[in-house]
Parts: C-alpha cells; sequence; structure tokens
C-alpha cells in the first residue's frame, strides 16, 4: 500500500481524500472514538447500537464517503443478514412465540437477537470506516511518530 | 521483547499475506479461512512472540480496513502465533509429519478460543462459509453450542492442516541467505 500522497487518490486504500472536520481531526482522536464506538457497540441495546451507527453512516456522507459506506456495509451484512436470519428466525428453538410467515415458521425471539447482533456489527463496522475513510495511512504514521510509538511498530501498521 | 529490523519486515509481509488470502477466502464463501499462512510463517522464523503480535496486528488492521468480525478474532490469531512459535520451538516443524500434528494442535485450541467469541458475540455466524455447516448441525436437532463447536472444529482442523502445510513449504523454499537470518529458524531445521 502506498502511503506518501495524502492529498492523491489511492485505489488499493478505502481512504477518500477530502477537507471535512473529519478530514483534520487527529488520526489519534479518531483512533479513540472508535474504540468508543467499539465498546459502545457490545454495551448498549439495539436501541443505541442502531442510531449511533446511522449517526456514524450519516457523518461518513457528509465527510464524502457515501459510496464506500454503502458497498461496505452492504457485503459485511448481507451474508450475515441471511445467516443469522436462517439460524436464529428459523433454526434455534428460542423461547416466545412462533409466527407463520411466507410459508416459514419464524421465532419473533429470534428475530430480535438477529437485530441486536446486526446493530452491534453495523456499529462497528460504520465506526471502522469513518476511521478509515477520512484517515491517510501517511498521517496515522506521523500522529504514531509524534506521540513517540515505536518506529519499528509504525512502520508494521 | 524488541524484534529486529527482519523480523519487522517479515511481520509485515506476513501481515498482508494473511488479508488478501483471507479476505479472497471470504468473498468466495470458501469453507476454510486461510487467513494464518504469514502468522504461522512469523510463528516459525521468528519466535512466538512475533506469531503472535503478527496474529493480532493482521486481526486488528483487517477489522479497521473492511471486517470488524475479524477484529473481535484476534485472541484466537494471537493464540495461533504464540502455538505456532511454541511448537516450533519444540521442533515441531522440522519434517511434513509433525508438520500435521502441530497443526492439529493449533486446530483445536485455536477453536476453544474461537467457540464463545463466535456463539458469544456473533450469535453462532460469521458470514463465512462454516454458517452452512452449523445450519445443518442445528436443522438436524444439534444445539447452537454445539453446531458452532463441530461446524468449526472440523473446518478448523483441515483449515489449519492447509494453513500450516503452505507455511512449512514456503519456509523450507526460503533462501537459506534469507533463513539464516533468522536464529530461531535453527529449532525447525530437520
Amino acid at each position: 500500500m502506498a502511503v506518501a500522497r495524502p492529498n492523491g487518490t489511492d485505489h488499493a486504500l478505502l481512504y477518500v481524500p477530502g477537507r471535512s472536520f473529519l478530514h483534520r481531526l487527529n488520526p489519534l482522536t479518531k483512533l479513540t472514538l472508535v474504540l468508543w464506538c467499539a465498546v459502545a457497540a457490545f454495551a448498549l441495546p439495539p436501541q443505541g447500537t442502531i442510531p449511533l451507527a446511522l449517526l456514524a453512516i450519516a457523518v461518513g456522507i457528509f465527510a464524502g464517503a457515501g459510496k464506500v459506506f454503502a458497498r461496505r456495509l452492504i457485503f459485511t451484512l448481507t451474508p450475515l443478514s441471511l445467516a443469522l436470519f436462517v439460524v436464529h428466525g428459523m433454526l434455534v428453538d428460542h423461547e416466545g412465540a412462533r409466527a407463520a410467515f411466507l410459508g416459514l415458521d419464524l421465532s419473533h425471539d429470534g428475530l430480535a437477537y438477529m437485530v441486536r447482533i446486526l446493530g452491534r456489527i453495523a456499529a462497528l463496522l460504520s465506526g471502522s470506516l469513518l476511521f478509515v475513510c477520512t484517515t491517510h495511512p501517511a498521517r496515522l504514521l506521523k500522529a504514531l511518530d509524534s506521540h513517540n510509538f515505536p518506529p519499528g511498530m509504525a512502520y508494521v501498521i | 521483547m524488541k524484534l529486529d529490523t527482519k523480523s519487522l519486515v517479515l511481520m509485515a509481509v506476513a501481515i498482508v499475506i494473511n488479508v488478501v488470502v483471507g479476505q479472497i477466502a471470504v468473498w468466495i464463501k470458501l469453507p476454510l479461512y486461510v487467513d494464518a499462512v504469514g502468522t504461522i510463517l512469523v510463528g516459525i522464523l521468528a519466535g512466538p512472540f512475533a506469531g503472535a503480535l503478527t496474529g493480532v496486528l493482521t486481526n486488528l488492521i483487517w477489522g479497521l480496513i473492511s471486517d470488524p468480525v475479524a477484529a473481535a478474532f484476534f485472541p484466537v490469531s494471537l493464540v495461533i502465533g504464540a502455538l505456532a512459535g511454541i511448537l516450533a520451538r519444540m521442533g515441531w516443524f522440522k519434517s511434513v509429519g509433525m508438520t500435521i500434528a502441530a497443526s492439529a494442535v493449533i486446530g483445536v485450541i485455536s477453536t476453544i478460543v474461537a467457540v464463545p467469541i463466535i456463539v458469544y458475540m456473533f450469535g453462532g455466524v460469521t458470514g463465512a462459509g462454516t454458517d452452512f455447516a452449523t445450519a445443518y448441525l442445528l436443522a438436524v436437532g444439534q444445539e447452537l453450542v454445539q453446531s458452532v463447536a463441530i461446524a468449526n472444529l472440523v473446518q478448523n482442523l483441515a483449515d489449519k492442516i492447509l494453513t500450516c502445510l503452505i507455511a512449512w513449504l514456503i519456509v523450507k523454499r526460503l533462501p537459506m541467505r534469507f533463513t539464516s537470518g533468522f536464529a530461531f529458524y535453527g529449532y525447525s531445521k530437520a
């Protein structure tokens, strides 16, 4: 991966060049926000994770990375949604009511569990995409270097 | 523990190998992960610490770039890298037969670490090819934890045997001029 062109386009990276507030933010501050997002994704109920993911997507669109967000979310969440729907909606014997829908015997609790897991992953993915789409690796390396991060480790990253 | 320049360069290359091969396996829904070739390679050549670090960094970087599911499995990669190094230290990568035995140990222990993450963090699915096997086992009446454990054990054994053999073959084909820089590799020489 090339790291020497923070203002140019580089198709090997998900980075989207821009001048938004997020682009100008210190990469380590953004990294801290990603960590906060990861903790929140596991600590919050779906009522918290889904709005968090939507907020991250909205900010991503505002930063000019809407296409990358859409593509990545679809690629990651589609197979997971299908697998969770089959496993928890239909196969796992959850407690609570079941209902027939289009010939399928679906579990209410199983579908609620599916939404919880998907909300968690969407929040995680959106948070990390915000960081990757608005941070060029060269800026991250400079930020790590300026905070006395071991140069060897910075090189590997 | 301090890593020399050669080990750091090897780790960087290994991370790229892990992410690229692993992502291809995810895209084509291969029922194997094949995302630890680089980690095991580093474990054999540079030891358990470098192997574990390569595993952790692979999953964290991969998670940050494209797949947050991968990031959650960093403890599994840590164990794989550390075990590869420990088993290499014990001389388990000297021949094909011993490499297969080492891969079985890595496969079983990495499954023990992976199952709780799959079940309690992702509800038993990961969006990878193993989900088909898990769904089949659930459909024939197994419990969720058992289904995930059996599906992942079978897959992990096959995956780790393939992964370790690829890493072993790469190591054996590397020029001596390169491998002589890694003192740790002496434990895996026949």
